[in-house]
Order: structure tokens, then sequence, then C-alpha cells
């Protein structure tokens, strides 16, 4: 069964566009609503993917110039979480995904429907496929031999996509706590990029665990990167590829088996007018603590209590207004108490970061691995705690209206200031708590690598007023987000987005000699320029926001 | 709070959806919006709600030029679109508590008028159950009763009789509607049903490709407009209007 009907879609358009065309303010009408496929296509990111896969090139490139075994590795690794990963999707899109919501209304069967699905999700895997063949084709140190080696690597590119395929559909049977082992990979494929040589080497043994590391090592066989032998390896890839029909049939008889047992009701809400049972209780519960024990009154307008929060939040309530509290827990929505959890998280992070650096200091090859632990704990805390980006405010998010989607916020009586004022001040103490961390790890750091201690923490306290300098700036991009200004182009439009560019040059530019120049201590005077340079945006896209001059509903 | 609306006109690319509207909408009125899918009765209710703003033109309240960021006349005034604005981690209640907490409202009263609204709207047991595992219906009617709760001056409601709503909800808010235009209070709603707006409104106003074509009282069309006696005046209009069209 197939879903498109490109042939009838034409005839259909030929035959409108033609009887549209005799009236004309319909054909004006239509000219005025249509949209252009290729203009569509551009705004789903169309040319985006193919800069990607260039990008991707070249750095594959340059990382097996290095070492093409520690390519290799990263490829197994990848062709088993993009596996499992992708299996994941499937089954969740099979089960829940929007295909299925929309034709559960529709008279097709649980086989046809799976076909259809299946038929959307083979595709992408061409993505994979082509991965492959760059990944394996930048283990070719010279032009020369990559032109003698193309068909090697284009066969080895395809066994190593059907492995994967194979994998896909079997993982989500087999595989428990699947989106665990996806992260878990993908963390190794980060880390395994400044990981010592010998570290590499074990880690290439140990991947012969996995289908995915098989393709690899005999591809390393042939290739003449690794024992001859190795080649041997291809015999059971080529067996998990021809796999695929047989895992096939698994996955879609499980798939099968649960569509067939899931109801309506577990997709489309339920429309009960009738009260149950239960709800009758409970109707009646409400109604007599209400009446009794005045149950409204404290629960419904008192507010969320901060003091019995985490630390942060228990700082933030202190200095909140009563006013500002409403708006802080109308913004912060279910993520109230999120700011301590993630303190505490990224001071055990950056701990454990410390820590490493302590005792890796004394590993014959340890540079490359004392850098990544110590940046790797300083980023991964900066991104648990740190408002880097100006946070994660649920009050932004966007709900679906009429074509457009508004948010949240929108439809409610806040200010432009009242929002910012509650972020700022939440950030700024978020950023105080994340300090010691960041400057505790830069000291580290710049210890561990034999330079002076003072100047590493300095570089921390850099780093974190860089944080709070650029604040307001972030805010106004917060609201931006929400906003359909880019749709609009009118000359304000044009004047703000003109400011936009030259303050983030200046922002960048002070940035950089803030880190860069030595003069004497005066470079630190950039830091009340960079903070003056984002306030002045936050203050014009105030001005730009209260004059109306954006709408408050984007293109969803 | 008397609505002046003076040459209001907003494009949405090459689309005018309002197209030069000026209107004066005195307080205590229900208004009926309507016209055809995109002749721009949600753009209009986005404007006076302050969500999009009009490339020209101006929105008074009582004679104040009103902004979004005009605090003191958006917290007079309840705006609820299609798709109600709620977080699905909330539960009723806290949704509604927030939401007062939001317009600032206080008192004594304010307890009794959410328990009026609970009871109404019908969603009392729902009051410990989270946002996201109600049915269209049940949100609309939550997130109506949190809005209606603060007594608004200025409602506008965006196709609230095609909101999922039970018959048991619309009608209550058809009733809470009436109270609350008699104490004084503007309610301006979009609906595509002819029926409901000939007979729940003090007004109607159709609107085609954003412009306005008629805004009176259901009984002064009946004897301006001209057509065959057995439709009813709104058919009528809308009759005309594609006879217009083509």
């Amino acid at each position: 069964m197939k879903l498109k009907s490109p042939a009838l879609e034409r005839r259909l358009r030929k035959t409108a566009r033609r009887e549209m065309r005799a009236d004309k303010p319909r054909w004006k009408e239509y000219k005025l609503h249509r949209t252009r496929r290729w203009r569509e296509a551009l705004n789903n990111g169309a040319g985006v993917r193919q800069f990607y896969y260039l990008a991707a090139a070249g750095w594959l490139v340059a990382l097996a110039r290095d070492n093409p075994i520690r390519l290799l590795l990263l490829i197994a690794i990848y062709a088993m979480a993009t596996a499992i990963n992708r299996g994941l999707t499937l089954q969740s899109d099979v089960i829940q995904g929007p295909h299925r919501v929309v034709l559960l209304t529709m008279p097709i069967a649980d086989q046809d429907y799976f076909r259809v699905l299946w038929q959307t999700r083979f595709w992408p895997w061409m993505s994979a496929l082509t991965i492959f063949v760059i990944a394996f084709g930048a283990c070719e140190k010279t032009p020369a031999t990559l032109e003698a080696a193309w068909l090697q690597v284009l066969l080895v590119a395809v066994l190593q996509t059907l492995v994967c395929l194979c994998i896909s559909l079997l993982s989500p049977l087999y595989v428990p706590k699947s989106a665990s082992v996806v992260t878990m990979l993908y963390i190794v494929i980060i880390a395994g990029l400044g990981l010592p040589v010998q570290i590499v080497m074990a880690l290439w043994q140990l991947v012969l665990v996995t289908p995915g590391g098989w393709v690899a090592h005999g591809f390393a066989g042939v290739r003449g990167l690794a024992h001859p032998p190795e080649v041997l390896w291809l015999i059971p890839s080529a067996a998990v590829a021809l796999g695929v029909p047989f895992a096939y049939r698994a996955f879609k008889t499980r798939m099968l088996g649960l569509l067939g047992a899931q109801t309506d009701e577990a997709l489309l809400s339920p429309d009960t007018t009738e009260l149950t049972n239960e709800e009758q209780v409970r109707l009646a519960e409400a109604e007599k603590n209400y009446e009794d024990n005045g149950f409204l009154r404290g629960n419904l307008l008192g507010g969320v209590n901060w003091r019995g929060m985490g630390w942060l939040e228990r700082l933030a309530g202190t200095w909140y207004s009563e006013r500002e509290k409403t708006v802080a827990e109308f913004m912060i929505a279910a993520r109230l108490g999120a700011w301590s959890r993630g303190w505490r998280n990224a001071a055990l992070v950056s701990a454990a970061g410390i820590a490493a650096i302590a005792a890796i200091r004394y590993l014959p090859s340890r540079a490359n691995l004392l850098m990544d632990a110590g940046y790797g704990s300083v980023a991964m805390a900066a991104l648990i705690c740190a408002p880097l980006f100006s946070g994660l405010w649920p009050g932004f998010e966007r709900l679906p209206s009429s074509g457009y989607a508004i948010p949240i916020f929108a439809g409610f009586p806040i200010r432009y200031g009242e929002i910012s004022k509650v972020i700022f001040k939440a950030n700024l103490l978020r950023t105080a708590a994340w300090a010691p961390l960041c400057m505790a790890c830069m000291t580290a750091i710049w210890a561990g690598s034999g330079k002076s201690p003072i100047e590493g923490l300095l570089t921390g306290l850099k780093i974190v007023l860089v944080v709070v300098a650029a604040q307001p700036g972030l805010i106004a991009g917060q609201f931006f987000m929400t906003t359909g200004d880019a749709k609009r182009l009118t000359w304000q439009f044009g004047a703000m987005a003109l400011l936009t560019v030259l303050l983030f040059l200046t922002f960048l530019a002070s940035g950089i000699a803030l880190f860069a120049a030595n003069w004497d201590g005066f470079e630190y005077l950039t830091l009340p320029l960079m903070f003056g340079l984002s306030t002045l945006l936050w203050a014009a896209y105030r001005h730009h926001y209260r004059r109306g001059r954006c709408d408050l509903v984007t293109t969803p | 709070m008397r609505i002046q609306l003076d040459g209001l006109t907003k494009r949405y690319g090459k689309v005018r959806a309002l197209d030069d509207v000026s209107l004066s909408i005195d307080p205590g009125q229900i208004v009926a919006l309507l016209g055809a899918n995109g002749a721009g009765k949600t753009t209009l209710l986005r404007c006076l709600g302050g969500i999009v703003a009009p490339d020209s033109g101006s929105i008074l309240y009582d004679g104040t030029r009103f902004t979004r960021d005009g605090m003191e006349l958006r917290q007079r005034l309840a705006f609820l679109p299609d798709f109600p604005m709620a977080f699905a981690h909330a539960t009723v209640l806290r949704h509604i508590g927030m939401v007062l907490r939001l317009y600032g409202v206080d008192g004594t009263d304010v307890e009794d008028r959410v328990m009026k609204l609970l009871r109404g709207f019908e969603i009392m047991p729902l009051i410990d159950t989270p946002m996201g595992r109600l049915s269209r219906g049940q949100v609309y009617k939550a997130a109506l009763a949190a809005l209606l709760a603060t007594a608004p001056e200025i409602v506008l409601l965006d196709e609230p009789m095609a909101s999922g709503m039970d018959p048991n909800g619309i009608s209550f808010l058809k009733s809470e509607a009436r109270a609350a235009a008699k104490r004084g209070a503007t309610i301006i709603y979009s609906t595509q049903i002819l029926e409901v707006a000939e007979k729940f409104s003090d007004r109607v106003c159709v609107i085609d490709r954003g412009k306005v074509q008629h805004f009176a009282p259901v009984a002064e069309l009946e004897t301006t407009v001209a057509g065959s006696a057995g439709d009813g005046v709104l058919e009528r209009i809308f009759g005309q209007l594609r006879e217009s069209a083509q």
C-alpha cells in the first residue's frame, strides 16, 4: 500500500488549476497561499545535510591521518550506536509515532500500516551508508590508494550498513535498556577522539564483541592495517547481513503483536463526559474538603514552597519578590528544583575530573587524556548546571494554534521585563554557584599542565564572567526564538538584525581580547564592555518587542 | 471596557489577514465573529489579545492604546486560543492557581468563583489530574475556568463551540458569558456555527478576506440584508459573499 499518489495529485492539480485560472480571484488566492516545494525544502534545511556530510568527511580524513585504527574503532562504535538508536526510534514510531496516530482512524490493516512505515524508514539508511563510505574511504592515505580500493570501500560500507540494519531490527527485541546503551556508546565515541593509543588498541580488540567491530576488523585486514587473518571477520559479518530478512520478520511479528494489543484509547485521548464511580467519589471528597477544611485556600493561591526546595531554589526564593516568584514558577514549570540537582551532579563531575587529572598525570602517555578529563569535566559541569544559553525555561515552549505556534507565556499577562528579571536573577545565582567548580577545574588543568595555577584560576574566573556578561543578550535571544521576526522583513527588523550582528561581533572581539591579550590587567575592562553590549541588545529587543514589531507566533 | 479598533491591518507575507478593520464595541456585549476559513477571525482575536502586532492601525481599550507589554490592560483581558495554553504536567488546580496569580487576582470571593466554575464545567474530579492527561474538551474547560475565574473585562475565545466541550460545558459557558456581559464584560468569540451566532450574540461581525462586511445585531441584519425569507439572515449573508467571490 502506498500513501502517496503522485499521478493522482498531478491530475487533480492540473484540473483544479485549469478551473481556477478561469476564475481570477480564486487564482489569485491560490497563488497567495500555495507553498512551493523547493521553498518548503529550503525551510526544512535542505542543503544543510550535504554540508554536514562534507564537514564529516573532512574531519574523518583529518582523524585518519593520525591513526586509521582509531577511525575504524570509532566507525565500529558508531555503527552499533546508530543501529540501536534507529531500532529504538523505529519501534517507537511503529507503536506511537505520528503515522500511527493518523492512520489509526483510517481503514488500513496493521500489516499494511507496518509496511508503509517500513518503507518510509528504510531510505534514511542511505545516509548511514554515505557516512560509512566516507569513513572507510578516509582510511586510505592517498587519493591513489583510494582509487585502487574504491570497490572494497564501497562493498565494506554496504556490508556495514546491512549489519547495522540487522542489529537495528533485533536490538529492540533483545537489548535491554537500549537507550542507555546508545548514550554510553556515543560518550565512548566522543571520548575516543582523545584517548591514548594504548587504550584505543585495547578498545579495538574489545569492539570485536559487536558485529559492527567485525566489519571494521575485516576491512583493516583487507587494507593491511591489521594482520591479514583479520579479513576472516568479514565471514560472520556477511552472515549477519544475510540475516536481514529474518530479522525483519522477527521484528515485524513482534510489532504486529504489539499493534494488535494496542487500543485506540492509548493513542487518542478519551473524551468521557460521564463521571465514573471513582470520579464521583473524588468529586464528593473534593467538595467536602473545600467545605470543611478550606481546601483551596493556600493550595490555590499559595504557590510553591520555595523554602522546601534545593539550596539554589531557596536562595532564589529569598531574592525574588512575590510577583517574581509567581512569574518564575510559571516560567520554570516542571523544572522547578532542577537547579540544585544539576549543581550537585556538576559538583560530582568536576570532582571526578579533578581526581582524573591528579591520577592520570603520572601515566606515561598522559597529555591527551589529561586535557580530555579536565576540559571534559568543565564542559560537562557547565552543561549540567551553568546557564550557558540562558537555561531551559518551559514558559517559552510553543504550542500549536491555527497553523502557527504560540509561546505559552504569550497567553498570560507577563511583561518582557518581568520575565527577563526572573531569568537574570536565577542565572546570576546559578552562575555564581557554578563559578567555584569551573575555577577549581581550570586551576587543576593548569597545574596539571605545569603552568601557573593562578593563571588557571583567573581563566576560570574569566569564563564565568563572560557567561554573566552574555546573559542579557541571551535572554533577548530566548524571546527572539518565540517570535516571528524573521518572517516579517521590515526595515525595523533589518535594523535590529544589523545591530545584533554588530553587537555580537564586538562582543566576540572583546571576548578574544579578554582571553588572548595581555594588557597588564586592562584586558579585564572588556568585561564591562561585553556586559554593556549584551544589555544594549536586550534593551533594543525590548524596544522592538514593546512596540509590537514582532508577532508572538512562529511557524511550527 | 470599550473596545475601539481603528484601521487595523495585518499581513502574513502577501496575505492580507486583516484589511483596515475599524470597529467600536461597547462594554457588556457578546460579539460573534463569523467568516470563512482564513477570513481573519483568529488574526483579529490574536491582535486583540496582543499575540500578534498589527502592521498599522490601533487598538484602544477604554481610550488607552493597547500594547502587549501594558499589563494594566492585559490583566483585564482573557485570551483563549483554540489550543489552550497550559503545561502538560500541571494539574488543573495548579493551572488555575497559576493563572490567578499571574493575573494578580486575590480576595475572598475568588475561591467561590473557582468552585462555581469547577462545578459548572463538571471538572471538579479532575482537579488533581495533569492537564496532559485530559481530553481536548476537558483541557479547554480547565483553561476556560482558570481565565473566567480572573473575572476579566474582555474575554476573547477562538472557536469555543468547536473546542471539544460537551453540551453541558457549552451551555454553562453561555450562561457564564451572559452573566459576565451583564456585569459589563465584553465577550468576543469566533465560530462557524451560524445558529449559535444568531442566538448567542448581541452583535455579529462578519469578516471576509480580512475586511469587516457586517457588524450589527442579528435583528438589524434581518431588515437590511435581502434574500429569500426561508433562509436565516446569516446564511443569506454567506450566500451573498460566495456569489460576490465568484
